[in-house]
């Protein structure tokens, strides 16, 4: 236990907030994370979700769906080596 | 600079719509969720006419909207899910006649975020809890009872979360009265997230809400298909077999918890297309349960449009069969809604929205049915069919999307009109929208001459529709009969021979007629009392109600004789002493009567001596005056209403103006009055009624009408042609219209939709259009338009032929289904259909189409004077080949050139020169064209066979997304970035390069962009729903002043990896919705220049900018007390809300402000003591603010 109470507080945050990072952190997990916020971000703005179904000719469903689908994974299928930078 | 944002049209998209009793009447409601705002509609079952009965802005972004009704309870409650991070139960108060939060519960952060709940709201069938849920992980559950009082109480929230997942839909089951169950599509990645070989799958899961223990348990789940996206609850309990239907691309599901259910599955019918793509599965985007008393079907949407009817067979529980069959085929929608009363709500994603009605089930349309007891194919097959078993009964205007707008005035009118783009596919339009009511037209007859006057009169006021209507010639009258035809009478007992000044019932059956030689009471028996004025004596003005009749007497000085109605001989009684008025009279007006008394108590008259006064009519002070006015002009009319509770007089001046003014009722005394152009010519006022409340009808080189709209008064003008005269007209047909005389015809007229006062005349366009330019000279529009994974018609008829699916191109042309109904065919992705069109916007006629071939879609367009020909304008349009969205690429682009021919109404190629990158952006610039091609600015001249390169920079640190030449210097211009902002870039002679002067400190992904007139400051638009605006620093534009090529600019040292200087930000606002188009113009006639903006999803707004300090201190302060003593209902702090992205800044918002108008008395008074000021001194400001800058 360190002096400020620094770990648990991270644990706390790492429970109660997807995303927060850590020093080991990989790129392809800290990549992951950014398109994941990005493209929940996507789904729940109407607007935004709009804009992007007219560039592409599809329905705002569709993008939508589309968008949440492509949360699963964003960046492709996890590295093979663990830990260390893709 | 400090802005006032105002709202001229709120958002008009639907982003989902829910049905219920949200009044507690037998009557269902819809509610509709419009961006930020939430409105209750009905429907006249009747008529078929939608309107909207109640409208809020809630100041936050509403994600999705359930309804809820409480076991055993008659009335529908809203769950409202947001970006609040709070969830809401909101009830419309009858009483009051507005929603109202009952329950309100914050659980996380505000905004648009992943693991918040807000994005999903779903109801247990039977009222008894709601679960909130989320993008990601989070699902709250809230039991919702009442308490002992009857009030309605929300539990604490019970957690139903689960780490690593996604949600893709949440519903609740109907399961009776056992405990409450939902169900979600979710998807899991922890596995995915670090075993590179895991495969992901899709589950379907049952939360149980266990009302005994009070907690959530996650109960049952079952894989389902990987592109399943939406769920549709099926009737429980008595009613129907319980369970979900899972709808996933291609097929339907039928899945539940019982042991004893099975599974069925059907197929989703496709449109029968030798071309389709058989890879891409059909998606479910919208469907409605309607349920009877013995059974129940569902209506869902295809992305196509295309409606199927599901129906379900059960016994006990258990379901037997699902059937599946084509219904019709509508606009593709965001949500449906089945009424009881036989409609269905389609709630358009582009373009209006609809009410159809059922003409039948569907039952007796032969059309292939499929069934889950059968083997099916995996693609089955239907031919859509015209409009079968739906009729379009209504159908309400709507903007969104609206791509680009453009502020002209082409055809000469007071103000200006929006040309906006609009519409996605085959619903894709050009918009001329105008300020103005739509006023609908039910009959036009032609008269005998050109009449001065109309009147509709009954003979008692317990009539339910009018008796007659007088027309009024310049030297006689003529008498129509309303009933089943409007046709001319001779026996009603009025005077024909003469002109008619003033017409009115009398109590006791009697009418009355003024004309310039008498004054005509018409007894029920048709006998006729004559006063007559003296010899050489012509009455000149005169008005009455049902018992006091007022004329005055031409070139008299003023003098007037009142008459009163003496019931008990039934006869006109002169009044002893004549009425000095001072000055000749030019109109008359009696103050509407009271409730429970028997006379006016004013009367209001205008004089030649630029006057207007008020006489009491007071039994004790009869004729005594009370107060004048002195105003600018002679008054050509008064008129007196009842308006919201107070006498309002309306003075139409000979000069154009309208003054408007309260009258107290106790003394007299005529306040608070308030001035409107309204046109070149004198005004006209005639008294009319609107929704059963009285309004005013000043008709002027235009028509206008005052009236009270949602608690606060409105002046509007009518988009229609002047008329000379009108009253209030009902009959049979038509309950409450208007009847109105232009030049030699009768009109009836009624006024349908009063909600919005923006109209707007649609024409149509094939392909979602991208970019417009006007021809100045010729008035015509060159619009190109570009659909990306569609064919075009004459795509899909080669690809026919060529694939040998048809024989001639006549079969090829049948088997093209009209696209207004069905849409566009879908290709695939890669390709285009795009299209350059000259249209004539006065008639509505394309002059010239130029279909692109060879898989080229345009981009962009300018309008280019070459320094070479400078008296020629020429139209280049930024093309490229297999563009590809994802990435951004093409194979090759080009720059077309083309000249103007045939006066304007067609183009000629020039020549086509070759780019290497995507021409996303083009513009004139010092006698030549300047293109974006990625990070880099390109300049080129006009040569005889190609453009000639002239320079190139690299400036954009992203993509070059939008050019706007600098306003004044022409060797500066601004350049947008599609994700870093603005830059100030300048253009060197003498060595040929641009240089970036400045750049933004904030990342801003740019969507339009607009230079204000000093050439200092430039206001944009993001992505994110922003409003911003940002100027040069003085040293800066000191600087520029002198240089205006920014040589000593260009040698500073560059700071961060940017350019030397920075903008620096003078605006920041939230909209809640991406800007399209951003410009200045002035609004009102001889108002000063506004910024006017449009949004995507519809909305049009202005932002005023603050002349003194005093106003922007007073509506600064005015602002803080709204959001402190009336926040928005949906519990978001409006502050928040208007920095959710950049802290917002200088920009004061006026919908906000106007919410004033609709508080009630204390609240009113107490901010109006904490600003020093009187509640009509605020209210007088606000209104001012709209008035005098817009509408």
């Amino acid at each position: 236990m360190d002096k400020f109470g620094m770990n648990s507080q991270t644990e706390h945050w790492h429970a109660k907030y997807v995303g927060t990072g850590n020093p080991d952190i990989s790129k392809h997990e800290w990549f992951v994370n950014q398109h994941r916020d990005t493209l929940a971000y996507y789904a729940s703005d109407n607007s935004l979700a709009a804009f992007i179904s007219i560039a592409e000719g599809e329905s705002i469903a569709r993008t939508k769906y589309n968008m949440l689908q492509r949360m699963q994974q964003p960046c492709g299928h996890a590295p093979r080596s663990s830990g260390t930078d893709s | 600079m400090f802005l006032y944002n105002l709202s001229l049209q709120a958002p008009t998209t639907i982003s989902a719509a829910i049905l219920g009793h949200f009044m507690g009447t037998k009557q269902q409601e819809v509610v509709v969720a419009r961006q930020q705002r939430l409105e209750l509609w009905k429907a006249d079952t009747n008529t078929g006419k939608l309107s909207v009965i109640y409208s809020e802005d809630l100041f936050c972004r509403i994600r999705s909207i359930a309804p809820f009704r409480l076991t055993g309870s008659t009335k529908d409650y809203v769950v409202l899910g947001s970006d609040t991070g709070a969830a809401a139960v909101l009830e419309f108060d009858t009483k009051e006649n507005r929603f109202k939060t009952l329950q309100y519960h914050e659980y996380g952060r505000t905004g648009l975020r992943r693991i918040i709940p807000g994005q999903y709201v779903a109801s247990d069938p039977r009222g008894r809890a709601v679960m909130v849920g989320s993008v990601e992980r989070a699902r709250l559950v809230y039991i919702i009872s009442r308490d002992t009082e009857g009030n309605v109480m929300m539990g604490s929230p019970l957690e139903a979360n689960k780490a690593q997942s996604i949600c893709f839909d949440i519903v609740g089951v109907d399961v009776g009265y056992e405990n409450p169950v939902f169900a979600t599509i979710e998807t899991n990645y922890g596995d995915t997230d670090h075993d590179p070989d895991a495969e992901a799958e899709k589950l379907l899961v049952y939360y149980e809400l266990d009302l005994g223990l009070n907690h959530v348990v996650r109960k049952w789940s079952t894989p389902i298909s990987k592109t399943a996206n939406k769920l549709i609850a099926l009737p429980g309990s008595s009613d129907g077999p319980s369970g979900v239907l899972v709808c996933s691309e291609g097929f339907i599901e039928y899945k539940h918890n019982l042991e004893a259910a099975r599974e069925h599955r059907v197929p989703i019918p496709r449109r029968v297309n030798p071309l389709e793509d058989t890879g891409r599965g059909l998606m479910i985007v919208a469907s409605a349960v309607h349920r009877t008393k013995t059974a129940f079907f569902i209506l869902a949407q295809s992305e196509d449009g295309d409606l199927y009817k599901i129906t379900v067979d059960f016994a006990e529980d258990a379901v037997e069969r699902l059937t599946i069959k084509y219904f019709d085929t509508i606009p593709r929608c965001a949500s449906i809604g089945i009424l009881r009363a036989g409609f269905l709500f389609a709630a358009s994603e582009s373009g209006s929205h609809q009410l159809y009605q059922f003409e039948n089930l569907g039952d007796e349309v032969d059309m292939v049915e499929y069934t889950s007891t059968e083997e099916n194919d995996e693609l089955v097959y239907f031919q859509p069919h015209e409009m079968a078993s739906l009729a379009m009964v209504d159908e309400i205007d709507s903007l969104c999307p609206m791509l680009k707008s453009k502020v002209l005035n082409l055809t000469g009118e007071q103000m200006p009109q929006i040309y906006s783009l609009c519409g996605q596919g085959a619903r894709s339009s050009l918009k001329v929208v105008r300020h103005g009511l739509e006023v609908a037209e039910l009959a036009v007859s032609e008269l005998p001459g050109n009449p001065q006057a109309v009147w509709t009169v009954r003979r008692n006021i317990n009539d339910e529709h009018d008796e007659y209507i007088v027309v009024s010639f310049l030297d006689a009258t003529l008498v129509l009969s309303v009933g089943e035809e409007v046709e001319e009478v001779t026996d009603s007992g009025f005077l024909t021979s003469s002109p008619t000044l003033c017409l009115h019932r009398l109590d006791g059956g009697a009418l009355l007629q003024v004309t310039p030689r008498a004054v005509r009471h018409i007894l029920p028996d048709g006998r006729v009392n004559e006063w007559q004025p003296p010899q050489n004596r012509e009455i000149s003005s005169s008005a009455a109600n049902s018992r006091q009749v007022v004329v005055t007497l031409a070139r008299s000085g003023g003098q007037a004789i009142y008459f009163e109605l003496d019931l008990q001989t039934g006869t006109l009684r002169e009044y002893d002493e004549r009425l000095a008025i001072g000055s000749d009279a030019t109109c008359l007006a009696l103050s509407p009567v009271a409730e429970g008394q028997r006379n006016a108590s004013f009367l209001a008259v205008g004089c030649e001596d630029d006057t207007v006064r008020i006489f009491s009519l007071d039994p004790q002070r009869c004729l005594e005056p009370l107060s004048m006015q002195a105003v600018a002009e002679c008054a050509q009319s008064v008129a007196i209403v009842s308006q919201m509770e107070t006498l309002t007089l309306y003075v139409g001046l000979r000069n154009g103006l309208q003054m408007r003014a309260s009258i107290d009722d106790v003394s007299g005394e005529i306040e608070d009055s308030r001035m409107q152009f309204l046109g070149s010519q004198a005004v006209q006022l005639c008294t009319i009624k609107v929704r059963g409340e009285e309004a005013v009808v000043a008709l002027s080189t235009a028509p206008w009408i005052s009236h009270v709209h949602q608690g606060r008064l409105r002046t509007t003008p009518l988009s229609y042609d002047a008329l000379t005269y009108a009253s209030s007209f009902s009959s049979d047909q038509c309950p409450e219209g208007i009847v109105a005389v232009v030049e030699n015809t009768l009109r009836i007229l009624t006024l349908d939709r009063l909600d919005s006062v923006l109209n707007q005349a649609t024409i149509g366009l094939t392909y979602t259009p991208r970019d417009f330019i006007l021809n100045d000279a010729s008035k015509h529009f060159v619009i190109i338009e570009a659909e990306h994974g569609h064919y075009s018609a004459t795509q899909f008829r080669q690809e026919l032929l060529a694939r040998g699916v048809v024989d001639s191109e006549e079969e090829a042309e049948s088997a093209v289904l009209p696209p207004e109904q069905f849409g566009l065919v879908r290709s695939r992705s890669g390709m285009w259909a795009s299209l350059i069109r000259v249209l004539n916007p006065f008639d509505g006629e394309s002059t010239q189409i130029i279909e692109l071939t060879d898989n080229q879609v345009a981009v962009s367009m300018a309008t280019v004077t070459f320094a070479s020909h400078p008296d020629e304008k020429f139209v280049a349009v930024g093309c490229a080949r297999n563009m590809t969205l994802k990435p951004r690429a093409c194979s090759d682009a080009s720059i077309r050139i083309y000249r103007w021919i045939n006066e304007g109404t067609q183009l000629e190629l020039l020549h086509a020169t070759v780019v290497d990158e995507i021409p996303q952006a083009l513009a004139a610039f010092n006698g030549m064209l300047v293109v974006g091609l990625g990070r880099v600015l390109r300049l080129y001249d006009l040569g005889i066979k190609r453009l000639l390169k002239k320079a190139q920079s690299v400036v954009a640190p992203r993509l070059v997304s939008v050019i706007r030449p600098h306003p004044s210097e022409p060797s500066q211009l601004f350049i947008g970035d599609v994700q870093e902002s603005v830059q100030l870039v300048t253009f060197n002679q003498n060595t040929h390069n641009f240089h970036v002067i400045l750049d933004d400190t904030l990342p801003r992904y740019i969507t339009c962009m607009h230079a204000l007139g000093d050439g200092d400051t430039v206001v944009a638009g993001d992505k994110f729903g922003n409003l911003f605006g940002v100027r040069a620093p003085e040293s800066v534009s000191r600087s520029l002043q002198t240089d205006p090529t920014g040589n000593r600019l260009i040698y500073e040292k560059p700071r961060l990896g940017g350019a030397a200087n920075r903008w620096s930000s003078v605006v920041e606002y939230h909209t809640g919705d991406i800007i399209t188009s951003i410009e200045t113009c002035a609004l009102a006639a001889g108002g000063r220049e506004v910024i006017l903006y449009t949004t995507l999803l519809g909305s049009v707004q202005v932002a005023v900018p603050f002349v003194s300090q005093s106003d922007v201190t007073l509506f600064q302060k005015l602002e803080q007390l709204m959001r402190e003593r009336a926040p928005p209902i949906s519990g978001r702090d409006h502050q928040s809300y208007r920095s959710a992205v950049v802290p917002v800044r200088c920009v004061v918002d006026g919908d906000l402000c106007e919410r004033y108008f609709t508080l009630d008395h204390e609240t009113r008074e107490a901010i109006s003591d904490e600003l020093d000021r009187t509640q009509q001194d605020i209210c007088k400001k606000i209104e001012d603010m709209r008035s005098l800058f817009a509408f």
